[in-house]
């Protein structure tokens, strides 16, 4: 085999499955220089290689290595792989990729450690548009008891969440319920609500509490407000002990203000967006959205994650997703940089209505002393968090607002008033940056409305890994 | 039908259907350079011993109603044949030096269909094979020096946990 010059050598991993080139890269020199080599993995990846091989254990007797193709897969439109990518970093995406496609073919998948391996790499290549996301449906039927850790619950709901937003089906509702049990991944709006609501009550009774401070000779009495305690912790957790060393694994199930830390309301707010995504996506066209004054949600595929999530590779350890939005997406720069559109819901009885906002425009204050802030705008007063001052304006259908609040880069929440111009309503906005933009509950007293804001510009054209899904779904 | 000659490298002379030659690109480019008019002298194939050469033809001759191949290198039928049929399969039941001789003829023939059997042959037979599995199939001398040995271990670490 040695005697055959380099291109044939790599006509030969044109039809060689990832373990495969993981095998011959380490037989002998000559292979390994032939082999090991950025073009060989970006080939594999683009010609789908993998979504047409067969396992082993589910080949019958006489068949063929390959599954026959029904159609054309477009090719990952957002792989990462060029000439600058070291071979060793190509290959874990070749590998990542592989083990996208044979994950619903998988027949143990169901079992912990396979569980456990899904998140090492499913992360990275959903944030980056792999289009074997589709496959997600039909490989994640998990339960409580298969995760055992709370980062590896993140990474899924991560995932889950993509994927809801990329679906325009009907009865997308029961198919999320297939996808997953309400104890790993509620989506259904009641669900949500409550969580909310649940979340709201336990911040109002804290906020009840009068504080009373002496100051000089006086005794002060002061209420707090829910919205200006720092009940969510400094910082959003960063290690896998950390992580999974709190009982955080049933976000949900919370009783009290240390319940409802960063990271919780994180996984809450990616799970609402989840739920939103379906019930405004749904049987929805994007042309009725836009008939309707809407400014579609953006899909999953269309969202450039990759652009301001500071991305592991695949196969690093799984906690260094859990939060990597947080440093690009908490700077002035890119707060402030272009326009946010979103949508406020209200609840009706029996479902979820909608709002749209648009021209929303951000202002980060970093110099401003006003609120009381120490230096740089940092205000030591909301305990001992820091956070930034933020403004901002834009329209929905009662009239033009302005935002005014505070941000925490450290663990992604903002709280903000919003107040119309020409009426007199007041609405609390409690928001996380999550990696799918800021997500929250807004509201007046009891009530408790979701909000969530993204990017204009989150619109790409996704076709392209649009057209793979659907042709995947046939495989 | 005509018929034309091809010289092989130990200078044997094979008659072949001009159908069947021109299966491959590289003899149906210089046919139609010549104006197609070959009877009378042998065209000679370098790079080909007979035995290769009678191997190849057998093949384009079972083939050669086959459609051409899509001039489009990476267009989707190629793709869609990853498996090799029945016949191509028993075909490639050679020793490895004809395969790769055949994988060598084909690619200097220009025979693209030829030439992906083959190294989908080659293929099935690494797959599911270790490094060392691969060695013994091949007979392949393993010249990494312990030291990058070691390196391809460390490298490798993030795949076997």
């Amino acid at each position: 085999m040695e005697s055959l010059p380099i291109e044939l050598l790599r006509r030969i991993a044109f039809y060689s499955p990832y373990p495969s080139l993981h095998s011959l890269v380490c037989v002998s020199r000559k292979l390994r220089r032939a082999f090991h080599d950025w073009l060989v993995y970006k080939q594999i990846i683009d010609n789908h290689l993998h979504g047409y091989f067969r396992l082993e254990d589910e080949k019958q007797e006489g068949e063929p290595d390959f599954l026959p193709s029904t159609g054309r897969i477009a090719v990952w439109a957002r792989n990462p792989i060029d000439s600058n990518t070291p071979p060793e970093l190509c290959a874990k995406y070749a590998f990542a990729d592989y083990r996208c496609f044979i994950l619903k073919r998988n027949p143990f998948f169901e079992k912990e450690d396979l569980i456990e391996d899904f998140a090492w790499w499913a992360g990275p290549m959903v944030a980056r548009g792999h289009p074997a996301t589709q496959l997600l449906e039909r490989a994640l039927k998990v339960s409580q008891e298969d995760i055992g850790s709370p980062t590896v619950n993140y990474i899924i709901t991560f995932c889950l969440t993509s994927y809801l937003l990329s679906h325009t089906k009907n009865k997308i509702y029961e198919r999320a319920h297939l996808i997953a049990p309400a104890d790993v991944y509620s989506v259904h709006w009641k669900v949500i609500h409550e969580q909310w609501g649940t979340i709201r009550e336990i911040l109002n009774s804290k906020a009840s509490h009068v504080e009373v401070k002496q100051v000089g000779n006086t005794r002060r009495a002061s209420m707090k407000k829910w919205r200006e305690m720092a009940f969510e912790g400094t910082r959003l957790p960063t290690n896998r002990a950390e992580i999974d060393g709190t009982d955080m694994l049933v976000p949900w199930r919370m009783r009290t203000v240390r319940d409802c830390t960063a990271f919780s309301m994180h996984e809450l707010c990616m799970r609402s967006v989840g739920m939103m995504g379906q019930e405004y996506r749904g049987d929805v066209k994007k042309v009725t959205w836009r008939a309707m004054g809407y400014t579609p949600a953006p899909s999953g595929y269309e969202i450039p994650f990759e652009k301001f999530m500071k991305l592991p590779e695949p196969f690093a350890e799984p906690a260094e997703f859990v939060g990597c939005h947080l440093e690009k997406m908490m700077t002035k720069e890119f707060i402030e940089q272009g326009r946010w559109v979103g949508i406020y819901s209200y609840w009706r009885p029996n479902s979820l209505s909608g709002m749209s906002m648009t021209k929303v425009k951000f202002r980060v204050i970093l110099n401003g002393n006003a609120g009381g802030g120490g230096q740089n705008g940092v205000d030591e007063g909301h305990g001992s968090v820091e956070t930034i001052r933020v403004t901002g304006c834009g329209e929905d259908g009662a009239g033009s607002f302005v935002l005014h609040g505070r941000m925490s880069p450290n663990t992604g929440k903002m709280f903000l008033v919003k107040a119309y111009s020409d009426h007199d309503v007041f609405w609390d906005w409690l928001l996380f940056m999550t990696p799918f933009g800021l997500v929250g509950s807004c509201g007046a007293r009891a009530h408790s409305e979701l909000v969530w804001l993204w990017k204009e510009d989150w619109y790409t054209d996704a076709q392209v890994n649009m057209l793979g899904g659907k042709l995947l779904n046939t495989l | 039908m005509s018929t034309i000659k091809l010289l092989s490298s130990d200078n044997a002379e094979l008659a072949v259907d001009k159908e069947v030659a021109e299966r491959s690109i590289l003899i149906k480019n210089m046919l139609e350079d010549v104006g197609g008019d070959m009877s009378d002298q042998a065209i000679p194939i370098p790079n080909v011993n007979e035995a290769v050469l009678r191997k190849v033809i057998e093949w384009c001759e079972h083939h050669k109603s086959d459609p051409p191949p899509p001039a489009d290198e990476d267009s989707d039928s190629r793709k869609k044949s990853t498996d090799i049929e029945e016949w191509d399969q028993k075909f490639m039941q050679v020793d490895q030096e004809m395969l790769f001789e055949i994988i060598l003829a084909a690619n200097y023939l220009d025979i693209k269909p030829l030439l992906d059997v083959g190294c989908k042959t080659v293929a099935n037979m690494i797959k599911g094979k270790s490094p060392e599995e691969i060695r013994k199939t091949f007979n392949i001398q393993n010249d990494f020096t312990p030291e990058e040995e070691d390196q391809i271990r460390r490298e490798n670490e993030w795949a076997e946990e």
